[in-house]
């Protein structure tokens, strides 16, 4: 069906050409699901977009390489016929279905659009089969969602119309990039089993890119890795395998992590934060919104309680009522017995690596300012602190002088771990740490807490959506869910053994494909 | 929608009031009170004739108690009498509004089209050489001064090639022409008044429309619209262009006290009889009463705008128009 | 990490800049005449090598009163810019930081000021108090501060809640300590470029003021009231009309350039 010869891709934006693709060569039979993973920026999106000669839209040129979709060469086509080529023979679906659909035109006008340009019938044709293809991207009321715009649907909604518009027209071939990567775990599933269902029914062939190699095994008949523009090699059983490391494959979470039996540090009692909601335009009525309901949890010293939860659960709200960045609408927090505690003893995290250092300040000002608060050392040793401290996350001493902007993700992580570290807390409280990182990077940090937890006996709060890292690195979980905890255990029990109704369903979704 | 209406509606009371104190007090300002300043010329006016004259203008009364008959005055629509020639002040501005209400209708038209026109071409040509010309242009229109730019076309067009008048809004022989010829001498009148009007908001407005279609055009549905197989025709004025136009609907909002402000010099250097013109005069002649009303009925046609916008721009986005999440 | 290129065009702004700036205070050594020394015999002289720009209709030199027009319209630039700053920035931080209703009752008054076309509240202004050098900087300037106030209190609000700011909050810093050593440094820029854009508008509107009448008054010189007579004088006395405008705008352009040009690199 399709076949790629020798494709080498540059983007010439401003300043010198890059290279993002160099010599890849891939082929697509049938009725075949191909997956091409790897890390971020090994060129798999470029690939993506050059089938269908997109990416000179996007500062891109191919400046070598055939690509054979049914037997003839794409790039020897005209642009009127690559046009009829696009949302016809070969569609795509894309990774933020919000961003992807626009937002002034209703589901049913962008879709009868692709029907009406395409092919020539009537317009209440067009408007019956875009309504078929609804229902085959298996969308009930499919009246409703025809007349909406995007925004009034969820993110599953809005990806499950994105491929109704994408097979609309029974394309040969189907172009996946990261579909399910922003969507809910619940959903990612739900959407893979779709895309199986429409391959069997409609023969579709299907370039699936992604970089969770779980889903991947569900539905790829064939899986090829890419690293920095090239193809790496076949994978041969992507089943049981959890991460990438430095370019093969680690398991973490296959040692068990024992209950600490230490004292409490950290506990709460009946905890609730309630927000007012902001007034819509249409909503005269202040709604509140109940963030955190009524959350009873403790933690141990040397502890890892992991909490996990599907986003708008209340697990960030939970993480900042911790940390003393929200007071409580209700309930309170105990730190051992006592109801107050020093701001030095607990410390955050944040999610995103980009936005947690003060651009304007070099790191060692931003290690300085926890030292300084807190008197942790006279002005004599403030250097020698400032070296340990980076010692303990492993990073070189010269980045003191450095500003945020010289590193990477992973590297700011750590500074931020540093900076945490830096007030001698008992409990660091650690919010969606390694989410934006690449999972080659996130073993490491991970790996760096475990040993720093160790030597320091340290508690953690790690809040995640990922229950595969979790689980791994937790004593116990707790689950969340509109606010509330609905169940928590020790690891083991709550992953493996889930009670709860929504916590079998969280955790079925998160091994889905092991 | 209608709520949302009801509610601008309602925000506006508190904007009213506040419009009116600082009107009100800008006039209070002056040392010695709008009298003083009336007579200060006239050193044969004595002090019981001005004391008297304060009187009769009820000027010796508290500050608070003058303000609160003021406002009474207003909701009623009377302005009082001009200082000047005792006429109505209402009527006096009545008279006066059209003529600038045209001028500026017309440089928002002008403004409008040309604009668009700049901002979308520049942001698909982006970086090519037509697109530098345009942003030196942009930036002549932002730097160039009205009142000397009005000067350079009158001294051109006017004077040197005598293709177009520089004053006023008719000619002298107005009275003796066609219907037709009537429309055709005010047009001829109104064009460099139009232009010089327009010439610094274009400037503005198109550069802001070329920023946004640039954001518009890297957005994912644009990416979508190409995969989809449309025309790139299609693609820039179908999808790009709705998105990128609804934010100007705004930016025209605000661009009314400046086309407002704009206009007392335009009207002083064509002698047009318009708005900006009489604010000039009754400036320079200390006529309060007319004063006060060109400041509150400038800034109500303001706010009278930026709620027009508001409610077109909800109108056209559909993510305010219709609710939330099914 | 790529450094980004200063444009040709920044470059040029700030040459526009620097010149003019040195031209303003090392007037009395650059200008050839006395600004205000009449000559009438000299009257109206179109540009010759004695009068570069011409003479005005008092015989006064065109050039060297341009001059020092440049000192009056840079002067009245700057204090009033400064002026605008520093209330914004008072509104707009407590605005921004402290949020509720001082947030809105301050807003509201943004609001306000905002409906009035400002050249014609400036206007009155002066007209009623006196059209002076100080009375023009302290109206332009009281009557320009809400773009400055708009402007720091959205950075502080998209600043507060970054995370590193919510990170110093967890580490224990005070208010003080946040908005001193991270709100402001981080929020500055736009209010510096918003700061340069602002005086090309000031030089604007005091030279369209003068050219009213009701700006800087003769004998003091000002590009604006020069224009006067080159309106007075149109189509026959072009110097009169040519070069105070387009010193104008070249100032303007100038400041205009390197404002977005630094807008650019922030």
């Amino acid at each position: 069906m399709l076949e790629i010869k020798d494709l080498k891709v540059s983007y010439y934006g401003k300043g010198k050409p890059t290279t993002a693709v160099d010599g890849v060569c891939l082929k697509i039979n049938e009725g075949e699901v191909l997956a091409l993973v790897g890390a971020s920026a090994c060129g798999k999106t470029t690939v993506a977009l050059s089938v269908a000669r997109l990416i000179s839209s996007y500062d891109g040129i191919i400046s070598n390489g055939n690509i054979l979709f049914k037997g003839k060469d794409i790039m020897q086509f005209s642009h009127k016929k690559l046009r009829d080529l696009r949302g016809k023979e070969i569609s795509y679906i894309f990774q933020e279905p919000a961003s992807s659909l626009n937002p002034v035109f209703t589901i049913g006008e962008q879709i009868t659009e692709l029907l009406l340009t395409h092919t020539k019938i009537s317009k209440h044709e067009a408007k019956t089969k875009a309504k078929e293809a609804l229902s085959l991207a298996q969308l009930s009321d499919t009246e409703r969602i025809f007349n909406s715009y995007p925004h009034q649907l969820s993110g599953g909604m809005k990806q499950r119309a994105m491929i109704a518009m994408a097979i609309a027209l029974k394309p040969k071939l189907l172009i996946a990039d990261e579909p399910t990567t922003a969507l809910d775990v619940t959903v990612q599933a739900k959407i893979v089993e779709l895309l199986k269902n429409l391959k069997n029914k409609l023969g579709l062939s299907i370039l699936f890119i992604t970089h969770d190699l779980n889903l991947v095994s569900v539905i790829a008949d064939r899986v090829i890795e890419m690293e920095r523009g090239r193809i790496k090699g076949t994978v041969s059983n992507p089943k049981g395998k959890a991460y990438l490391k430095n370019g093969t494959f680690s398991s973490l979470g296959s040692e068990t992590v024992s209950i600490n039996q230490g004292l409490e540090t950290v506990s709460t009692n009946n905890l609730t934060k309630h927000f007012a909601a902001a007034s819509g335009f249409f909503n005269r009525e202040k709604d509140t919104i109940k963030a955190v309901d009524g959350v009873n949890i403790s933690i141990k010293a040397g502890e890892t309680l992991g909490i996990v939860g599907e986003t708008g659960s209340g697990k960030t709200t939970l993480a900042k009522l911790l940390a003393g960045l929200y007071k409580p609408t209700a309930g309170e927090i105990l730190y051992g017995n006592k109801k107050d505690f020093l701001k030095k003893d607990i410390q955050m995290v944040f999610q995103n690596p980009y936005n947690s250092l003060d651009p304007k300040m070099k790191i060692k000002d931003t290690l300085k300012e926890g030292l300084i608060i807190h008197n942790i050392v006279k002005p004599s040793r403030m250097k020698e602190k400032l070296n340990e401290l980076m010692d303990m996350v492993q990073l070189p001493q010269k980045s003191l002088n450095k500003y945020p902007r010289e590193f990477s993700g992973g590297e700011r992580q750590r500074i931020a771990l540093a900076r945490a570290l830096s007030t001698e807390p008992k409990l660091i409280i650690l919010d969606e740490p390694v989410s934006s990182l690449d999972t080659s990077i996130q073993d490491k940090i991970l790996n760096l807490l475990t040993n720093l937890q160790r030597k320091m006996n340290l508690s953690y709060i790690f809040i995640s959506h990922d229950i595969l890292v979790v689980k791994a690195i937790s004593n116990r979980v707790a689950v969340m869910h509109q606010g509330k905890v609905i169940e928590q255990g020790p690891t083991q029990q709550v992953c493996d053994n889930p009670q709860d109704p929504y916590t079998k369903e969280l955790m079925e979704a998160a091994v889905y494909g092991k | 929608m209608m709520q949302y209406i009801a509610r601008r509606l309602a925000g506006i009371v508190p904007l009213l009031i506040g419009i009116s104190i600082i009107s009100f007090a800008v006039i209070h300002i002056a040392p010695g009170g709008p009298v003083e300043l009336a007579n200060s010329m006239d050193a044969k006016v004595t002090v019981e004739a001005r004391q008297r004259i304060m009187h009769l203008y009820g000027l010796d009364r508290p500050l608070h108690v003058q303000y609160v008959d003021w406002v009474a005055h207003l909701v009623r629509l009377d302005f009082g009498t001009s200082f000047l020639d005792g006429r109505n002040v209402l009527h006096k501005i009545a008279e006066r509004i059209p003529i600038t209400m045209l001028i500026n209708i017309l440089a928002l038209i002008f403004i409008l089209t040309i604009a668009t026109i700049i901002g979308i071409t520049s942001a698909i040509k982006v970086n090519s050489f037509y697109d530098k010309i345009m942003t030196v242009f942009v930036f002549t229109g932002f730097a160039i001064p009205s009142f000397w730019l009005a000067l350079l076309l009158m001294s051109f067009f006017g004077i040197k090639l005598q293709i177009l008048p520089v004053l006023g809004i008719k000619s002298l022989f107005f009275d003796n022409l066609s219907l037709w010829g009537k429309a055709v001498d005010l047009g001829k009148h109104l064009i460099l008044p139009v232009f010089v009007s327009a010439f610094a908001g274009l400037a503005g407005i198109s550069r802001y429309i070329k920023t946004n279609m640039l954001d518009v055009l890297h957005k994912d549905y644009i990416r979508t619209a190409r995969a989809k197989g449309l025309p790139e025709s299609k693609v820039i004025y179908k999808h790009a262009l709705k998105n990128a136009l609804l934010p100007v609907i705004t930016i025209l909002g605000l661009s009314i006290p400046a086309l407002i402000g704009g206009s007392v010099i335009i009207e002083t250097v064509f002698s047009i009889p318009g708005m900006g013109r009489l604010a000039f005069e009754a400036v320079m002649a200390r006529d309060y009463p007319v004063i006060m009303a060109i400041l509150v009925i400038s800034a109500l046609l303001t706010l009278l705008g930026n709620l027009i916008a508001d409610i077109c721009y909800c109108w056209a986005d559909p993510r305010i128009r219709v609710g939330g999440q099914l | 990490m790529r450094k980004k290129r200063v444009s040709t065009l920044t470059i040029f702004g700030a040459i526009v800049v620097g010149s003019l700036t040195i031209v303003a205070i090392f007037a009395p050594h650059i200008a050839p005449h006395d600004p205000t020394e009449i000559n009438i015999t000299d009257a109206l002289l179109s540009p010759s090598s004695e009068h570069i720009f011409g003479t005005d209709q008092l015989g006064r030199d065109v050039f060297s009163r341009m001059v020092y027009g440049a000192r009056i319209s840079l002067t009245i630039g700057f204090v009033a810019v400064g002026i605008a700053i520093f209330i914004g920035l008072i509104i707009g931080s407590i605005a921004g930081y402290y949020g509720g209703k001082i947030d809105s009752i301050l807003m509201r008054f943004v609001d306000i000021m905002l409906c009035f076309p400002s050249f014609f509240l400036i206007l009155t202004l002066i007209a009623l108090l006196e059209p002076n050098i100080m009375i023009i900087m302290i109206v332009i300037g009281v009557t320009g501060w809400m773009g400055t106030a708009r402007l720091i209190r959205a950075e502080i609000l998209s600043l507060k809640e970054r995370e590193f700011i919510q990170a110093s909050r967890v580490l224990g810093a005070s208010d003080a300590r946040i908005i001193i050593k991270h709100l402001i440094p981080n929020g500055i820029g736009p209010v510096m470029v918003n700061a340069i854009l602002g005086i090309a508008a000031a030089i604007l509107i005091e030279s369209g003021l003068s050219f009213l009448g009701i700006g800087v008054q003769p004998p003091t010189p000002s590009w604006g009231n020069i224009l006067i007579e080159g309106k007075a004088t149109l189509g026959v006395c072009w110097w009169l009309m040519v070069f105070p405008g387009l010193a104008i705008f070249i100032t303007v352009l100038g400041y205009n350039l390197l404002g977005e040009g630094l807008r650019e690199s922030l």
